[in-house]
């Protein structure tokens, strides 16, 4: 393919890209930028953190195409006109820098971060990097760094294109190029969708084969690992914008399946009537995940842990899948069939996320897990209570995000005994043992999970 | 003492971070060249297994693949990975590829080729027929099992280091003071506890890298990201079978190391592809390969005895310990002597003491070394078994460390007996602040208020917790440090060394050092580390040696570099040395000045016949290793209901000596506390029982993230030690060690379990509270 990218204001054309060639090795190796580093190639570690569109992203996880026509902030461009970004010469001065190999990401995660206006405050500030580990310091001067940078960094508007990208394109010419490698060795396929119709005829042309590279968290990854063994994806970048929206009417609310965790969190509608999707959406991954991966993906991907799934479920969410010539709803918590299987056919995909308004007693969310960020959560409980209706819904403790539709019915009677409700609990779940914690530890934190909930509830 | 440094004690930015904030090409990754050739290696997906017979003739014939070898096309000369001094305390049990895989990850196969298709394609072609044997994984039954994991005759040791391959021991140790046994029956207090420290990896956030060329010359030029450019030119010499004169090794920036880059890794395989091929070849480790097949840390299991009388006078100390290194027996002696070596000391007092230690072999990635090196490990039994003594006692644990601990001007017995791999160097600790740092600890967390524990809701407990710990500075009479110093013209100095700055900020350090003995600025001083061509001995960057050891060679070097100037300024104008002054970079005598940007140029330009260079260089052999010590302290917040637990506070109070940048001496320790603090409570390596590692991604693996702790609170004793440069003690590693046994006393505190068994999961502590209730 051919590859069209503004990267720090300087226009790039790159022929003959293999389309699912990682943007880390095309930065890396074809354009020799190679600031922004690998520390992992799976998502985890943060090193490769770029700017992309003005949204924060991991340059591992994204592919040539999915990169295409973008415009791209690495650490080189931060320096500008021979003159460091004041948080770069903080960084420097103050000890944020160690062995630096965590530098160029921890500095392009805060870059963003005040750029898009964020605040002093240290637990944004952490939050804001919880994607980027560092191994050699402790924190405390990366975090401070960034405090301390916060009133002196001054920011043009669209400081890389216009003026810039005028300038002529530098012509990289990677045709005749037979040592490109791309995301793995058994070539997967990516087209790029621009319609709805194309992606609905592309998932029913390649049937079980086919996968939607919507944020890409799950599915490079699992790619990488040799895990992955549909060959035909889809990229719906450009038609991401019109599955992303979050609306409301009287009755619903409407949440576009391809919309961000980190556009959940921000989203007044849901900041207003779904507190425990924002709280389920702050905890997924680190800030660089949750900037990627959407809430389709995490729904389709069917994984026990996964973390938004028991937080729609407790609002009774319902899905709307879409294909060629259709629609139709499902209810989230009939979705799930066993341990990733789902009731989806051949030529779906899920579009929307529809959940009524209600006005709760109470709703929580709560959950286990032994460090904060970057983590698929242990075990975890969500509950909400509407007048008699009770909803319960726990993840990582079973086959797939479950509701637990017995303790439901006996969960708020007077005389229950914690041994009655571990044995309706028993019904519900059949607890999962692996290398996260072993099933009976997760069983007994649930349990003590719901027994405090419930007398927190009967107090109420 | 300190009141006239200058250079030194003052927190100047780091040299190297200007370009490294830019992002500009620094790590040996950024500078590969392109085409070049990539190399990866099949692995065992056995934990043991011999290999019949490995068919790569269909892999060979993939688009691009250049060369494959098996063990049979490389040399089979025996070595150790270790990367140590010579010769080595480690046995000799290794080779580039051998007949037997002894680890799932263990390399079977080097594969090379143009692309990283083509590689990957050709692994997955290639065949290979195992006989799998029956794998030890359990460190418990290791020793003595029917299995034998070095069956081959050639294994040997150096020296006596109770290697025994057909029990599967590594490396065994026994030393005594007294008679352990008589004391502790006479003892009118007796604790005693198993203990058990996991395998933990050191993640360097740059993984392992390299990439190898032959030169114009025809010399093997490695270039790779390691602590240790001397050892893996003389390992490398050994198992290629080349004299050392045809390889040159040099390390550009390293992105962490923590010991996990002391050994070698990837620079054998690089090595023979581009021998055999006359290629230039790379190999980048993959995160998961890092883990499976680089090294850990040391398992232990401890069962500790100790004993005091009534006042809480310690008597005796029992330590016994069984080690698991894994299926190559790298730092397996070391780091059990260490565990001894530094804690033992401590505890100087006693009337008895007794270390007994067994490595065993076991079919697991292999340990070798890494931050703590064995202390940690045995700081996490000592000092949580002594809080359990003071609670017999009915003291509080304070009074118990203050009747007992090491002071200043002390010695012990165990400084000469306890080496690392050999006998020790008696000594006085001529530096110990210990006393102060527990003062100001304690102060710091409001132990006062604290102690032992507060509920703060029906089911949220807090409690605090201590430790103290002690580490080295080097191998004394064994690791040995130099320098070159070069005048320039235009005033400024070229400093060489062998010590690798692996992100440590020692490039920084070194050159205050040389500033300050030369009388300079450290902004005139060019650092350069290290190419084995080109800078000078170092032993490399372990064991806390660089600041001490390479730091004593630095100043040495630098005053004799003030010697020279002052004796060329002196001839030149025909005065005595003693009538010459140097300072604010002016050479003065009665009569006449020159500022010595003037004078190096002249020196070099305008002398005629006196026209001449000035190096000058030095070394240095610690005749001691001089412990710095500590104090960490920690408070923790535990729900009742689930086990989980938060570390609100963890404040440390560090002695090491003179701190030569104060601002880098806090990051070295506040990181440390952060890698302790992964060891006490996160990190964990788990295998399956079939000996797949199953922690072989950072999702899975946990190192703590700044969420994890609220705050951590890093000061510093004021303390000078004699034999340091400009006073200065290592700091690199002690940081480490405190947290684990910090962190269970802080639980026992607070809630009444004492896990004994790292890490202190949530599980454990909420598993611990049901035992506890019944
Ligand atoms: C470091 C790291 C940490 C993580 N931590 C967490 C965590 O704490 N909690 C958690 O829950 N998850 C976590 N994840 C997993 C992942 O980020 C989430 O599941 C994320 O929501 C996936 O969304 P995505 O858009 O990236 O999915 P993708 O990877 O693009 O796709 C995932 C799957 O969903 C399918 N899919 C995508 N969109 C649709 C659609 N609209 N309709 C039908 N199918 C679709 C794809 O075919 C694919 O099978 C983590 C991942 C990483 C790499
Ligand atoms: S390299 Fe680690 S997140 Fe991309
Ligand atoms: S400075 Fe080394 S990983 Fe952060």
């Amino acid at each position: 393919m051919r590859l069209e990218l503004v990267i720090n204001g300087q226009r790039y054309t790159i022929d003959g890209v293999l389309e699912d060639r990682r943007l880390l090795d095309v930065l890396r190796e074809d354009l020799h930028l190679t600031g922004t580093k690998e520390g992992c190639g799976e998502g985890e570690c943060g090193a490769c953190t770029i700017i992309m569109n003005n949204e924060i992203r991991l340059a591992c996880l994204t592919t040539a195409i999915q990169a295409n026509n973008s415009e791209i902030l690495t650490i080189e461009g931060l320096e500008k006109d021979g003159k460091l970004a004041p948080i770069q010469e903080i960084f420097m001065r103050s000890g944020a820098v160690q062995c630096g190999f965590c530098t160029p990401g921890f500095l392009i995660s805060a870059y963003h971060y005040l750029k898009n206006g964020g605040s002093k405050d240290v637990d944004s500030i952490r939050h804001a990097v919880s994607g980027n580990f560092c191994r050699c310091t402790g924190y405390s001067k990366i975090i401070d760094g960034i405090q301390e940078s916060h009133d002196l960094m001054s920011f043009e508007k669209n400081e890389n294109s216009s003026k810039n990208s005028e300038k002529e394109a530098t012509f990289i010419d990677l045709t005749t190029e037979k040592k490109q490698n791309s995301i793995n060795s058994n070539k997967k396929n990516i087209f790029s969708v621009s319609t709805k119709e194309e992606l609905c005829e592309f998932l029913k042309k390649y049937g079980s084969e086919a996968g939607i590279l919507a944020g890409a968290t799950d599915i490079i990854p699992s790619i990488r690992k040799g895990g992955e063994k549909r060959l035909y994806f889809a990229d719906v970048s450009k038609i991401k914008s019109q599955f992303s929206e979050i609306v409301e009417d009287d009755k619903n609310i409407y949440i576009g399946a391809m919309a961000t965790f980190k556009d959940i969190q921000h989203n007044p509608i849901i900041k207003k009537h779904l507190f425990e999707l924002v709280h389920a959406a702050k905890t997924i991954g680190g800030y660089t995940i949750q900037a990627m991966g959407t809430i389709g993906g995490n729904i389709a991907n069917g994984s026990p842990a996964a973390d938004s799934v028991p937080a729609l479920l407790i609002y009774d969410a319902t899905i709307e899948l879409t294909s060629l010539n259709s629609k139709r709803e499902i209810k989230l918590s009939s979705f799930y069939l066993g341990y990733k299987k789902m009731d989806i056919m051949r030529g779906e995909f899920i579009s929307k996320i529809v959940i009524e308004k209600k006005q709760f007693i109470s709703t929580g969310f709560e959950e286990v897990g032994s460090r904060k960020a970057v983590f698929i959560s242990k075990v975890s409980l969500a509950h909400s209570l509407k007048d008699e209706e009770l909803i319960l819904a726990a993840g990582s403790v079973s086959a797939f995000p479950k509701r637990l539709l017995e303790v439901e019915k006996i969960f708020l009677k007077q005389d229950l005994t914690k041994d009655t409700l571990l044995e309706y609990l028993s019904k519900d779940v059949i607890p999962l043992d692996d290398i996260r914690s072993t099933g009976e530890y997760r069983q007994k934190t649930l349990l003590n999970l719901l027994w405090s909930l419930r007398e927190n509830l009967l107090k109420k | 003492m300190k009141k006239d440094l200058k250079q030194v004690n003052s927190s100047i930015p780091k040299i190297d971070g200007m370009g490294l904030v830019k992002g500009k090409p620094a790590y040996t990754q950024d500078l590969i060249p392109s085409n070049i050739l990539i190399v990866k290696t099949l692995k065992s997906p056995h934990a043991f297994a011999k290999v019949l017979n490995v068919n790569y003739e269909e892999a060979l014939k993939v688009e691009g693949i250049e060369a494959i070898f098996s063990w049979k096309d490389v040399p089979q000369t025996i070595i150790t990975r270790a990367g140590q001094g010579f010769p080595e305390p480690s046995p000799y049990d290794r080779y580039i590829l051998n007949e037997y895989v002894r680890h799932v990850g263990d390399e079977v196969a080097i594969v090379a080729g143009e692309t990283e298709e083509a590689v990957e394609e050709a692994l997955k072609l290639i065949k290979v027929d195992y006989e799998v044997l029956e794998a030890v994984l359990d460190l418990e039954t290791a020793v003595g099992h029917s299995s034998i994991i070095h069956p081959e005759k050639e294994a040997f040791s150096m020296f006596p280091i109770g290697f025994d391959a057909n029990k599967n021991i590594a490396a065994a140790y026994e030393m005594h003071v007294g008679d352990v046994d008589d004391v502790i029956a006479k003892s009118e207090v007796k604790v005693e506890g198993t203990y058990f420290t996991q395998a933990q990896a050191q993640v360097p956030l740059e993984p392992h890298n390299c990439f190898t060329y032959v030169d114009f010359h025809g010399r093997l030029n490695v270039i790779t990201s390691t602590q240790t450019p001397v050892h893996i030119r003389r390992i490398m010499g050994r198992a290629l079978s080349m004299p050392l004169k045809k390889i040159r090794v040099f390390k550009p920036r390293v992105g962490g190391g923590f010991g996990g880059k002391q050994m070698l890794h990837g620079e054998l395989f690089c090595a023979m592809v581009t021998l055999k091929t006359g290629k230039a070849a790379k190999m980048i480790y993959t995160r998961k390969e890092v883990f499976e097949s680089t090294c850990c840390r040391h398992a232990m299991r401890f069962n500790l005895r100790v004993a005091s009388d009534k006042e809480g006078y310690i008597k005796a100390i029992d330590m016994d310990v069984l080690s698991d290194t894994g299926a190559y027996g790298e730092h397996a002696l070391t780091v059990l002597m260490v565990a001894g070596s530094k804690t033992l000391p401590l505890y100087n007092k006693v009337e008895a003491v007794r270390f007994n230690g067994v490595v065993c072999y076991t079919n697991h990635t292999p340990a070798g070394a890494y931050r703590g090196y064995g202390a940690l490990q045995a700081n996490f039994a000592l000092e949580s078994l002594l809080d359990e003594l003071a609670e017999k006692l009915g003291i509080s644990t304070v009074e118990l460390h203050k009747k007992n601990m090491i002071s200043e001007g002390e010695s012990s017995p165990i400084f000469k007996i306890m080496g690392e791999g050999s006998e020790g160097v008696d000594m006085n600790v001529e530096s110990c602040k210990l006393d102060y740092c527990l003062d100001r600890s304690i102060e710091l967390i409001g132990w006062e208020n604290k102690y032992p524990r507060k509920e703060i809701a029906p089911n949220k407990v807090r409690g605090v917790g201590l430790a103290i710990a002690m580490q080295g500075s080097g191998i004394a009479h064994i690791d040995m440090g130099s320098a070159i110093l070069k005048l320039n013209d235009d005033g400024f100095f070229n400093l060489l060394m062998g010590a690798t700055d692996i992100g440590t900020g020692s490039d920084t350090i070194l050159a205050q050092v040389a500033a300050e003995a030369i009388g300079i600025s450290a902004s005139d001083i060019v650092v350069y580390s290290s190419d084995t061509d080109l800078t000078p001995f170092d032993t490399g960057a372990y064991a806390s040696s660089t600041t001490y050891v390479t730091g004593n060679a630095v100043r040495k070097a630098g005053l004799n570099m003030r010697k020279l100037l002052i004796e060329t300024v002196a001839k030149k104008f025909k005065v005595t040395p003693e009538e010459v002054t140097f300072e604010n970079g002016v050479f003065t005598t009665e009569k006449e000045s020159i500022t010595l940007k003037e004078f190096s140029t002249r020196l070099y330009y305008n002398e005629g016949l006196d026209q001449k260079q000035l190096v000058a260089s030095d070394s240095y052999v610690g005749e001691q290793s001089p412990p710095p010590f500590m104090v960490g302290v920690a408070e923790v917040e535990v729900d009742t209901e689930t086990g989980f637990f938060t570390i609100l506070d963890y404040a440390a109070v560090v002695d090491c000596g003179t701190t030569l940048n104060p601002n880098l001496a806090k990051i070295q320790v506040e990181g440390g506390l952060m890698q302790g603090i992964g060891m006490a409570v996160y990190e964990d390596v788990v295998y399956t029982s079939s000996g797949r590692m199953l922690t072989n991604n950072l999702m899975t693996y946990k190192i703590p993230t700044r969420e994890d702790v609220k705050k951590l609170t890093v000061e510093f004793a004021d303390s000078y030690d004699p034999s340091g440069p400009y006073g200065a003690k290592s700091v690199g590693e002690i940081g480490i060690d405190t947290p684990p046994a910090a962190i269970a006393n802080a639980i026992y505190n607070a809630v009444g379990v004492r896990i004994k068994t790292l890490p202190i999961t949530p599980e454990k502590v909420l598993m611990a509270l049901k035992l506890k209730e019944k």
